[in-house]
Order: structure tokens, then C-alpha cells, then sequence
């Protein structure tokens, strides 16, 4: 039988987010007759559990490592000692593949994989961890970093088009590039839902009312302030319709307390994390995405396949799903009367909205299921480490 | 003095006579019903006191010598035969049922003999054929193999019955003999005859797989596994074969492949649409549909995908081909147009809906996971084709309405060129099962069918499979429903059914069932009557009526099921139907008993996948003390319950009407919810009355004018009509005999002439 070839998921923290979800997935779904899987995160993250329980499934197990000095902020001290801590647990380990994911494990995991020797190298871009956001010191830095453990993998995996294409022109460049899809469950949407009504009614909002949706963190990258602000210029249009935000995070007071000042407390719900969010996208009729920058917005793959139509700001990896007035409509990053505009008529024209919807469940196809991200996963390896196994050797 | 005592004594004789036969006729019955209740003590008691009473001649020593072989006592059943044979010379059944006597025993000296003498007192061709076959068995047993082959081919010419059990004892010493390519000939013979014979298709495949022919060992093989999906050794051997087949193997079968649809331009049938029942696609022998990993679909209109939550999702013109794929590594199903563009891509369940009325969808082509048992044909298929996802792959269900259903079930049922009369009675049969099917049956999710396609619940092939003249008998019979009081009258349906349905309906003019062992034994061994409905038509075939199986006793052992009872040493009929058709069978082996109850786990004991009906009796050929053989004498094919397919058809030829028919299969049902063709028409033809729905006021039930049946008469008036419609019977007999002469003409069944 041959040898099992051996894969290190290096991921700065198992917070609740695509990245993390891909990253959890991959691990405990790569064939276990040909991989043996072992993941290293940081501590205190949302699916820390859920890593657990699924390491120690009989099906696929993985080993899982948590390093605790490895942390999203930056703090030199913790760092060093983070990548001190991986390069250890690398050389004990041994893998024969290295992949990185998320900005802080793909920087110190790249160096710490290297320094503990030559495995095959490779790190997922999720999206940038500079941002327009960031002072432009900041951001150099970042992208100088970036440039310098590109350098250091054999391949870059993007998810989206776009991603790839801003890396290039940024000057990171890797001998070999990939562009793996974020896959969703393609089984799970659309949900069936024997009565659309009755989900609406129990989520808190009117029945027979249309439902405009949103899903994401409540952090300034998915910029839940413009959906507010969105409902505010609708609000006189389409007074009847409900306003459903998805998610937590650190924002969610802030936004909250904006809607009671503007009375509209009672037109956007913010439910939090839920598990059902398959079936809250079936039964909603517009979906809304204020993200400021995105990889690869897992959230708009399920809305698109739940036959939603979808209003989005015009970033990076949405560009790549949404073809403007085909499949979705697209408006220029914070444009939120139009993106409102773009709401009400899809609000006021069903026929559009169904034949949008339509088409943006047509146009999602085989490369944004979850299944096919891993198996396309398992041959870039094959491919990684057969061409490292044919180098020559140091002597 | 002498006067009055001769006067009592002539008056007792005159008292006694009628008494006597009263009571014989009392025993005879009792006895039969004993026998049938597998009470063969009873049984053999009762015969034994008619025996004693003297009356009946050699009768009752006969049904003693039977009883007595059926309950494993072969030296007693010799010495009756013997009497027997004494007392009724001439007879060759008699000599024949000495032979197997004698041949059960081992001396086979004494049954080459018997079997001999049978022959040559023989007025009939089916004791002439049988007593040539039980020479061949001897001299089989005898390891004379010459002589059998001689024996054996004798018993070909005179009977179309014997065929397939001749034909594969010959190929058995061809093997013997290691003359190979005899051997297939006589196999491939035998499954000409009769394609139901999974022993002699399993031997035709090894005999492949010896001469080193992959493609017909795959192709046996397959065929074996048809009829025996579970046979351990036949799918290996299977697999070996495909390694040496540079092609795909399935492309080696004789399947039914279609370039586009056959509806090209749909038009709407007058029949209903309203009711739809789901049928499950490329199911197997078990009726669970299949899973396909790839196929494509052609569209005789404009098609729309269809997701149950999103409704449309794609659409495509019509005569295009797409390709639908089911990923086995992450199970996406992708949809791609003619030109290889994905369409499509999802993990759930869709529809593909032509968008004309009456258009059809032509699936093609299916890569099929396990084809064991399964049609891999393309279906041509009116309504609607579900695509339901599995961890496999995909399964298919066709969603139609019922009467384009019956379209193409009645069509494959009856066979071409059969009666309109006749085709109409299977439609309403088939119509009463389905709305039965659909009102009492909750289909379990997520595939939610009704029924499959496979023989399991009745084929189903679709369009191309339709013939004008079904599907003229289901529009002129719409809606048209058998019902008992208000209830629906649910009956089966079955091929043949050998003198009398399970239902106890006769199947000849003025006949019985069997009231005795010795009349059993007769009607199994000798051939169908000529005035039976069932052989009034040119479509039934001798396998159908009549049929012979040679079983090993070491195979039996291995197929018993729960624990290894040991060498099996006497196989009794524990129970048997009022029609003597055998509900449950005794094994009896060295270390234990084990009863087998009901017909799927005889069939499973003795034939699997093979047994024609439960209507047989046993012949042992012991070992020994244990059994080495056993040949079992069938009769009909099916169930017995319900609609006697042949006996339908044969009723048809005669010129009765289909609620005639109907009434003689279901004896005390009604034909309801239909308008007959001309009121239809006639109400066609006059102007409807405003606010009038059309067809609500004119449904009647089964008095059925004579005009409507084409010139016949109703079920009310047949029904009082005596059964004898001799003339007809005789016309019809006049037509088969010129038919049977004319070199194209199909083969009929023979009658018993010598």
C-alpha cells in the first residue's frame, strides 16, 4: 500500500467565516485512504469545538493542533514565538504539504514551513489581508510581506478571478497559480420549504411581506452601515418590506442602535448565526451584499443558488459571480442610493426579479461546490508533490 | 321361499348402487381435499376405501400409487403401479408413471422398459414425447450417453412442450461427452424455447467462459444475473469477462436504442391527463429503480428544467441532446447542451418538462451502476422525467398520466396483432390497478413512484412500445375502471393460467378443476386442452402452458434457506390451493426440516428467478436413500390470479366483447366511469346545451350495447349466453390449422394427436 501523503492546514484562527468553514471541511473531507490531515489553528475560535469533534470522527479523523501565541492581531512577541512553535511542530511532523490559509498563519506558516524544511508549499488567498481600509504605511507593509511568502510557496490559491488578478498586479507572484473556488454545499440550496410564509412569520417578520436578506459578520469588511442605510432610502418606496441581516459581530450594537434612532427598529431584523440560513434564503426575495472587499462571498453563491436575486456592491470576487443585469445587479462600492434604487425595483418587478433569479441559480455551477474545492485540492497536491519528489536532491 | 329372498337381495343391489357411487364420489373428494391440505395419510386412506369398495376400476390404485410417491414410499407406489399397469394395459401415462417408478428406485433396467412399453401403447403424442424423455433420464442415469442423445432427440419431434427441458438435458451429455459446441447449440435451444431457465443460461455462460469467448460469456452472464441478481459466482465471472472486452461490455447487448424522439409532432390524445402516476426508470428485478451515472435526453418540443423550489431554471429547444452527469467523486449533476456548455449545475433534484401537449422526452443511453436485471434501453417517455439525486449518482422517474401509461403497458402485455376486444379488457385491468395504486398507496419519498418498469410491476418501455391498436383499446375504454359495489375491483393479471384461475374461474367451456391427484398429475403431464380459452390463440406459447424443470438435488440443498439441513431426502407438498397449485413445499433432509412457504421463496428453492408457477407436481429420482433429482411437471405461467392474459386473448379471437371477457375473469365485478365510443361521438355530434359539462352526463356502466364492442354483446347477455360458443371455437381452430400450415405462420400449440 503506498504511503499516505501528509497535509498541514495551517489557519490563524477557527472563527465563524468561509475561510474557516472551507478550511474545517477540507480537513475532514480530503481522502482518508490517501491523506493523513493535520490542522493547526489558534485558540479561542467559534468552530474550536467543532474541530474537535471531527478530528476524532471514525470516518476521516485528522490531528489537530491548537498554537496558542498564534493570533489574528500583530504582536511581535506572540509571533515569534507562534512561528517558533509551528516550525517545531513541522519538523516533528514532517508533512509532505503545507497549506496556509488566512493572513497571519499564511505569512508565519509559510516562513515556519520553510525553515522546518521542503515540503510542497502552498497558501489560499480567502481574500487580501490589506484593505483600502488600512493607512497606506500599513498596507505596504502588508503587501511587502505578502510579496516575500509568495515568493517562498510553489503555488497561490485564489477563489476568485479578481483576487488573482490584483495580486498579480501587486507584484505577488508565485511560481504557480490556482484559482479553487470557496465552495458551498451545492445539496443544501435551494431549500425546500413547504411554506415560505410560516419561515418569515418565524424569523419575526410579516408573512406574506417581501424579504430583502443580507449574511455576513458584522464587521466594517461586510460594511453593515450601507445595508442601513440602504433600508433608510427604501424605506418610503417599499414600506411594507421586511429587512433581515444574518450574522453577529462587532458592530451589531452601533447598527442597532442607528435603526432605533431612526424608527426602523421594526423593519430589520438581526437574528445572529443561525444554522438554517439554506432555508431563510429560500424564503427571502432579495438578497444584499455591502461587503467593502471579498475573496470570494460564500454568502452570494448560496444566495445566487437559492434563486435569489442579488443587489452588490461591485468588489473584487463578487465581480467574478455577477454579471451586472444578467444574474444580479452590481452598483460601485458604496453607492448606496443606487444599490436602493436597484432593491425597489426588484421589489416592484416580480417577473424581473424571477427571471434574475433564474439566472443566478443557472450560473452557479460544479466549481462552487464544497466536494469539488476538495477534490481539486487533492490533485494540486498529487501535482505539488510529485513535482517536489522528481526534484533533485541536496546532497 | 327363493322368490322374495332374490326380490330383497335385487333390492338391496338397486338400493346400494346409487348409495355406493355417492359415497365414492365422497371419498374421492374428501381424499382430494386431504391431499391438498398435505394430509397424504388422509388422503391415501380415503383412496384406499374407494379401492376396497371396488368400484372405478384402476382409478383409485392410481391416486394411491401417487400419493404414495409424494410421500416419499417409492416401493409401494411401485407395487400400485404395477397393479395398475395390470389393470390397465393400454395405458401409457400409467407405464410412464412405472418408468419414473422404477427410475426413482435406481433400476433403470426395469424403467428403460416401462418407458418403452409406454411408447409403444401410446395414442397420444405427449405420453410418446414424455416416455422418449424419461428413456433419456435413464439412460442419462445409466451413463449410457448414446442412447440417451437417441432417447432424448426422439422426445423433440412430437412435442413443442419438451423442448426446453430436452434441449437442456441434451446439452447436459453433450458436456458429458466434452462436445462443447453441441452442448451450446442444445442450450441455446432450450432458451429458445423457453427463456426462463436460469439453470441452463448459467450452464450456457460456463460453457462460454470454458471456450474462451468473453462477449458471450458477458452477455450469459448477464442474462443469469437478470434472473439471479444475488448469484455469487455469475457476477465475478461477469467482471473477468469485461477485462477482456476492449469495449464498453454494455454496448454488446441487444438494446433498444432510438436516434430522436418518435413523437415529432405531439398532438394531444383524447384521454385524460388528470390522474398521474410515478414510475421508477431502469429498475431491476426487485422493481428498485436504477442509478445512472450519466445519460442523455432528447426533447420532442421546447423543454424547461424545472427545480421544485425555483420552478424554471433552464430551458432548450426541441431535438436537441443535452448531457446530464453525475460527478462520482462530489455528486454534482451538471447539465450540458448539444454544444458541451454547462447549462446547469445543482445537487438536487429537477425536472425535464417537454412544453407541448403530448410531447415526449427520449432518454438515452444511461450509464447505468448495476445493470443486473435491468433494461439499459432508451426510453421514450410522454409527461414529465424527475432526475432525483442519490449518493450515487442520479435516479430517474417518469411522472405521466395514467392513460398515456396504459398506452404502452397495455401494448407490451398483449402482443401484436391481438384482438381489440381483448387489448381493451387488459386496458381496464391495468386502469383499475393504477387508480387503485394511486388513491391507497402513499409513495415513500424522496423518488415517491408508484410503480417501476421492470417485470416486477409490469414493463413499461414507453413510446416505443406503443401500437395503434392498444392505444385504440385505451382511448375507446377511458376512465373505464372494474368496480365491485363502489368499491374499485382490484385484480391481477397473469399469462397463462392452465385450466383455472385462482379465482376459480374455468378456462375452458364447461371445465373443472382437478378433483383428484390422478386428474392433477394428468392435466400437468399431458398437453393443453384444444378447447381451452388460453390456446384459442396463435400467441400462446408452449412455454407458457406447459413446462418440465430437472433440478439437482445438491442445488436445492445449497438454496435452502436458513441452516444446511443435509442431504435432502424427500421433498413434500405441504399445502396446496384449492387449484392445486402449491403453496408450500417440506423439505426433508438429514439434519432437519424446513418448510418453504409462499411463491417467492419457492421459486427462490427451486428455480430461481425461473419458476413458471406454483401449478406443479414433483417427481423424485432418489440417490439412494436421499434425493438425487427431482423433475417438476409445471403447468401455466403466473400467478393464476386475476385476468388470464391468454385465455383474454383467445376470448378476444372468439368474438367477445371486452366486458364479456372482463365478466369471465372477474366474475361478479362491474365496468364503470366510462363513455362508450359512440355516445361519445353522437354527443360530439349535437350541440351542447349551454352550462352542460361535456362528459358528465353520460357516464354508463358495463351494459354495453352491442354496437359498441365492435358487433358484440354485452356482459349481461354473455353472461347469460351458455359457455359453449363451440362455433366460434371451431372457426377459430379453422383459421389456426391454415395459418399453422403455411411455412411463415407462427408456431400453435399443438393438440394431443397422436
Amino acid at each position: 500500500m503506498p504511503r499516505k501523503t501528509k497535509v498541514a492546514h495551517l489557519i490563524t484562527r477557527l472563527d465563524f467565516g468561509g475561510a474557516q468553514q472551507n478550511t474545517l471541511h477540507t480537513v475532514s473531507h480530503l481522502d482518508p485512504d490517501r491523506y493523513e490531515v493535520l490542522l493547526i489553528a489558534g485558540e479561542g475560535g467559534l468552530l474550536d469545538d467543532e474541530a474537535r469533534q471531527l478530528s476524532s470522527a471514525r470516518a476521516r479523523p485528522f490531528a489537530l493542533r491548537f498554537v496558542p501565541s498564534l493570533v489574528r492581531e500583530v504582536d511581535p512577541l506572540r509571533d515569534a514565538a507562534a512561528l517558533l512553535q509551528l516550525r517545531q511542530i513541522l519538523a516533528d511532523t514532517r508533512p509532505d504539504v503545507v497549506h496556509t490559509h488566512s493572513s497571519k498563519a499564511g505569512i508565519l506558516g509559510r516562513l515556519a514551513a520553510r525553515l522546518a524544511g521542503h515540503p510542497a508549499l502552498l497558501h489560499t488567498y480567502h481574500g487580501f489581508g490589506f484593505h483600502p481600509l488600512q493607512a497606506p504605511a500599513v498596507r505596504a507593509a502588508y503587501v511587502a510581506l505578502e510579496r516575500l511568502c509568495a515568493g517562498l510557496s510553489d503555488c497561490s490559491v485564489f477563489v476568485s478571478e479578481a483576487n488573482r488578478e490584483e495580486a498579480a498586479r501587486l507584484g505577488i507572484v508565485s511560481p504557480r497559480t490556482e484559482l479553487i473556488r470557496s465552495g458551498v454545499r451545492l445539496a443544501d440550496y435551494p431549500a425546500l420549504l413547504a411554506d415560505k410564509g410560516a419561515k418569515k412569520a418565524s424569523l419575526g417578520c410579516r408573512m406574506h411581506k417581501p424579504l430583502v436578506v443580507s449574511v455576513g459578520n458584522l464587521k466594517p469588511q461586510k460594511n453593515p452601515e450601507a445595508f442601513v442605510g440602504v433600508v433608510e432610502r427604501c424605506a418610503k418606496e417599499v414600506p411594507e418590506a421586511n429587512w433581515l441581516f444574518v450574522g453577529d459581530g462587532p458592530l451589531r450594537g452601533r447598527i442597532e442602535g442607528r435603526l432605533v434612532a431612526r424608527g426602523l427598529s421594526s423593519k430589520v431584523f438581526f437574528p445572529g448565526w443561525r444554522k438554517d440560513t439554506a432555508e431563510i434564503l429560500a424564503a427571502a426575495d432579495v438578497f444584499v451584499l455591502t461587503s467593502l472587499w471579498e475573496g470570494l462571498p460564500r454568502a452570494l453563491v448560496e444566495a445566487m443558488k437559492s434563486g435569489l436575486p442579488s443587489v452588490c456592491f461591485a468588489t473584487d470576487g463578487v465581480r467574478d459571480l455577477v454579471r451586472d443585469g444578467e444574474n444580479g445587479f452590481l452598483v460601485s462600492a458604496g453607492d448606496e442610493a443606487a444599490m436602493a434604487a436597484k432593491v425597489v425595483r426588484l421589489l416592484k418587478d416580480a417577473a424581473l426579479a424571477k427571471a434574475i433569479g433564474a439566472e443566478a441559480s443557472k450560473s452557479v455551477g460544479r466549481e462552487f461546490d464544497i466536494d469539488e474545492m476538495v477534490r481539486r485540492q487533492e490533485k494540486l497536491y498529487n501535482t505539488l508533490v510529485d513535482a517536489r519528489r522528481s526534484l533533485p536532491r541536496r546532497i | 321361499m327363493r322368490t322374495p329372498a332374490l326380490l330383497i337381495l335385487c333390492a338391496a343391489a338397486a338400493y346400494s348402487a346409487p348409495a355406493r357411487a355417492a359415497e365414492t364420489a365422497e371419498s374421492y373428494r374428501s381424499a382430494y381435499s386431504s391431499f391438498l391440505g398435505g394430509k397424504l395419510a388422509d388422503a391415501a386412506s380415503a383412496y384406499r376405501y374407494v379401492e376396497t369398495l371396488g368400484l372405478d376400476g384402476a382409478v383409485p390404485t392410481v391416486n394411491l400409487a401417487l400419493v404414495a410417491r409424494d410421500a416419499g414410499r417409492p416401493e409401494e407406489a411401485l407395487a400400485l403401479w404395477t397393479k395398475a399397469s395390470l389393470l390397465l394395459p393400454k395405458d401409457a401415462f400409467v407405464w410412464n408413471q412405472r418408468g419414473w417408478c422404477y427410475l426413482s428406485m435406481g433400476r433403470v433396467k426395469d424403467a428403460r422398459e416401462s418407458f418403452k412399453k409406454a411408447a409403444e401403447v401410446s395414442t397420444l403424442s405427449a405420453w410418446t414425447s414424455e416416455a422418449s424423455f424419461g428413456r433419456g433420464m435413464t439412460e442419462m442415469a445409466d451413463s449410457s450417453y448414446r442412447a440417451a442423445v437417441e432417447a432424448f432427440t426422439s422426445a423433440l419431434l412430437p412435442s413443442p412442450y419438451l423442448i426446453a427441458a430436452t434441449s437442456a438435458r441434451l446439452g447436459e451429455v453433450a458436456i458429458r461427452l466434452k462436445k462443447w459446441n453441441e452442448a451450446e447449440v442444445y442450450f441455446k435451444q432450450s432458451l429458445g424455447s423457453d427463456s426462463v431457465q436460469p439453470d441452463a443460461l448459467q450452464r450456457l455462460a460456463w460453457l462460454f467462459e470454458k471456450t474462451d469467448d468473453p462477449r458471450e460469456t458477458w452477455i450469459a452472464y448477464k442474462g443469469v444475473l437478470d434472473l439471479l441478481p444475488e448469484e455469487p459466482g455469475a457476477l465475478k465471472s461477469l467482471e473477468r469477462a469485461a477485462r477482456y472486452i476492449p469495449e464498453k461490455p454494455e454496448r454488446l447487448l441487444s438494446v433498444r436504442r432510438i436516434a430522436r424522439p418518435l413523437i415529432q409532432r405531439p398532438h394531444d390524445l383524447p384521454l385524460d391527463r388528470r390522474q398521474t402516476i410515478r414510475v421508477g426508470l431502469y429498475s431491476n428485478a426487485a422493481g428498485e429503480p436504477g442509478t445512472t451515472r450519466r445519460f442523455y435526453f432528447v426533447s420532442g418540443s421546447d423543454f424547461k428544467i424545472l427545480h421544485p423550489e425555483l420552478g424554471e431554471v433552464n430551458r432548450g429547444p426541441a431535438n436537441e441532446q443535452w448531457e446530464v452527469a453525475a460527478s462520482k467523486e462530489t455528486g454534482v449533476i451538471e447539465l450540458r447542451d448539444v454544444h458541451g456548455r454547462l447549462q446547469y449545475a445543482t445537487k438536487q433534484a429537477f425536472r425535464i418538462q417537454p412544453t407541448a401537449e403530448g410531447a415526449s422526452v427520449l432518454i438515452k443511453s444511461p450509464e447505468i451502476v448495476d445493470i443486473r436485471g435491468v433494461d439499459v434501453g432508451d426510453r421514450e417517455l410522454r409527461g414529465a422525467v424527475d432526475a432525483v439525486p442519490n449518493v450515487y449518482g442520479l435516479q430517474l422517474v417518469n411522472e405521466v398520466p395514467v392513460e398515456h401509461y396504459l398506452l404502452s403497458r397495455v401494448a407490451q402485455v398483449m402482443p401484436a396483432g391481438a384482438p381489440l376486444e381483448s387489448l381493451k379488457a387488459a386496458a381496464v385491468i391495468y386502469r383499475t390497478q393504477l387508480e387503485w395504486m394511486r388513491a391507497n398507496t402513499r409513495p415513500p419519498p424522496p423518488l415517491k413512484t408508484h410503480s417501476c418498469d421492470s417485470r416486477r410491476c409490469g414493463l413499461y418501455a414507453g413510446v416505443a412500445e406503443e401500437r395503434d391498436d392498444a392505444t385504440r383499446a385505451v382511448i375507446e375504454t377511458g376512465g373505464a375502471k372494474l368496480y365491485r359495489g363502489e368499491e374499485l375491483h382490484v385484480t391481477g393479471d397473469h399469462p397463462y393460467c392452465a385450466g383455472q384461475t385462482e379465482d376459480g374461474v374455468s378456462d375452458q367451456p364447461g371445465g373443472n378443476p382437478a378433483a383428484s391427484v390422478y386428474e392433477l398429475e394428468l392435466r400437468a403431464h399431458s398437453f393443453p386442452e384444444r378447447e381451452s380459452y388460453d390456446e384459442l390463440t396463435p400467441h400462446a406459447k408452449p412455454s407458457l402452458a406447459r413446462w418440465t424443470r430437472v433440478i439437482e438435488a445438491d442445488a436445492l440443498r445449497r438454496r435452502v434457506p436458513g441452516k444446511d439441513i443435509g442431504r435432502i431426502r424427500q421433498l413434500t407438498v405441504a399445502r396446496r390451493s384449492k387449484t392445486g397449485r402449491v403453496e408450500a413445499l417440506e423439505a426433508i433432509g438429514v439434519q432437519g426440516t424446513v418448510t418453504i412457504d409462499g411463491f417467492s421463496a419457492l421459486e427462490a428453492f427451486l428455480s430461481p428467478g425461473g419458476l413458471r408457477s406454483s401449478l406443479f407436481t414433483i417427481q423424485p429420482i432418489y440417490d439412494g436413500r436421499a434425493l438425487g433429482q427431482v423433475v417438476l411437471w409445471g403447468s401455466g405461467t403466473g400467478s393464476g390470479r386475476g385476468l388470464c392474459v391468454s385465455g383474454a386473448l383467445g376470448l378476444g379471437a372468439a368474438g367477445r366483447p371486452f366486458t364479456a371477457i372482463l365478466a369471465h375473469y372477474a366474475p361478479g365485478a362491474r365496468v364503470a366511469g366510462w363513455t362508450p365510443a359512440a355516445q361519445r361521438a353522437a354527443a360530439n355530434a349535437k350541440p351542447q346545451k349551454a352550462g352542460t359539462p361535456s362528459g358528465s352526463s353520460d357516464k354508463v356502466e358495463s351494459a354495453v350495447p352491442a354496437a359498441e364492442a365492435g358487433g358484440a354483446v354485452s356482459a349481461s347477455e354473455s353472461a347469460r349466453r351458455p359457455q359453449r360458443n363451440m362455433q366460434a371455437v371451431r372457426e377459430i381452430r379453422r383459421k389456426m390449422r391454415t395459418r399453422a400450415k403455411s411455412p411463415a405462420a407462427p408456431s400453435t400449440s399443438p393438440a394431443n394427436a397422436p
